[in-house]
């Protein structure tokens, strides 16, 4: 889990494309650090493969 | 561009309070061309039901869609809609983070992580502060206050209850409780002057 969690930190910041980024944990009562993390770099892949859907919002949202 | 600014504007809204709305304004203040919203279908809802990234500029996504991104699990967009409204309203309040409040190194995103998983430490890093102001932000900011206080009243008389209070919100109705609550009279100018400091653990002091 420690090589998965630097290899994630490492695709994020130091070889990679993110300044900033903040988190809404989900309804899980005990979050594991490694699942938290791997959340996001999912997200980060898709953004790399440009497989992220973007939405607009609506007058009344 | 302090928070102030668009607390000051969101006064004087109508609740529902329209996200498009707190977009354009966050763009107009911040004089930023883009912020990205966006939905991921791999985001599990029970590990993590939304984030906000900051990409670097020289990125091509970046280019194409702006260096600021909220990203909202489909499985939440999809089912419900107060959630989504308020983690997608929290993420967008990042936008005000300062250097210093910036997740930006794998040191600085160790200690976010584990104080999101363990919840236990003393005094918070000033990233997870970050995500404690956010959330009193977005409460801030979908409730103006001439409705909270409306609604203080209703529900200490008994006229509205906290569901009712979420519904005309469209927010968490597990929110409510600390939107009425006396702490944000307290929080409230000190969000507001930016002196926000939180020394308890994430559980106590927010989402």
């Amino acid at each position: 889990m420690n090589d998965e969690m630097e290899m994630t930190k490492h695709r994020l910041f130091e070889n990679g494309l993110v300044k900033n980024v903040k988190l809404y944990p989900g309804s899980d009562r005990d979050l594991i650090p490694g699942e938290l993390s791997e959340q996001v770099l999912r997200v980060v892949s898709e953004i790399e493969n440009d497989e992220l859907e973007l939405r607009e919002f609506g007058d009344d949202d | 561009m302090p928070f102030s600014d668009l607390y000051e504007f969101s006064q004087e809204l109508d609740i529902k309070v329209r996200r498009k709305i707190i977009k354009e304004e966050l763009i107009r203040l911040t004089g930023k061309n883009k912020i990205a919203m966006a939905v991921s279908g791999s985001l599990d809802p029970k590990i993590c039901r939304g984030l906000y990234l900051s990409i670097k500029s020289e990125h091509i996504w970046a280019q194409q869609h702006g260096c600021d991104v909220v990203v909202i699990s489909r499985q939440i967009r999809d089912t419900n809609y107060c959630w989504d409204r308020f983690v997608t309203v929290k993420e967008m309040m990042h936008i005000f983070d300062s250097e210093v409040e910036a997740c930006d190194t794998g040191d600085k995103f160790d200690t976010l992580i584990g104080e999101f998983c363990s919840g236990a430490l003393p005094e918070l890093s000033p990233q997870m502060t970050s995500e404690v102001k956010c959330f009193w932000r977005a409460l801030s900011v979908l409730c103006p206050e001439r409705k909270r206080l409306d609604f203080k009243t209703q529900v200490a008389a008994g006229k509205l209850n906290h569901y009712d209070v979420a519904l005309k919100l469209r927010i968490p109705e597990q929110y409510v409780p600390q939107l009425l609550h006396e702490r944000y009279d307290r929080i409230l100018p000190i969000l507001l002057n930016d002196e926000l400091v939180v020394k308890k653990s994430p559980a106590e002091a927010g989402p």
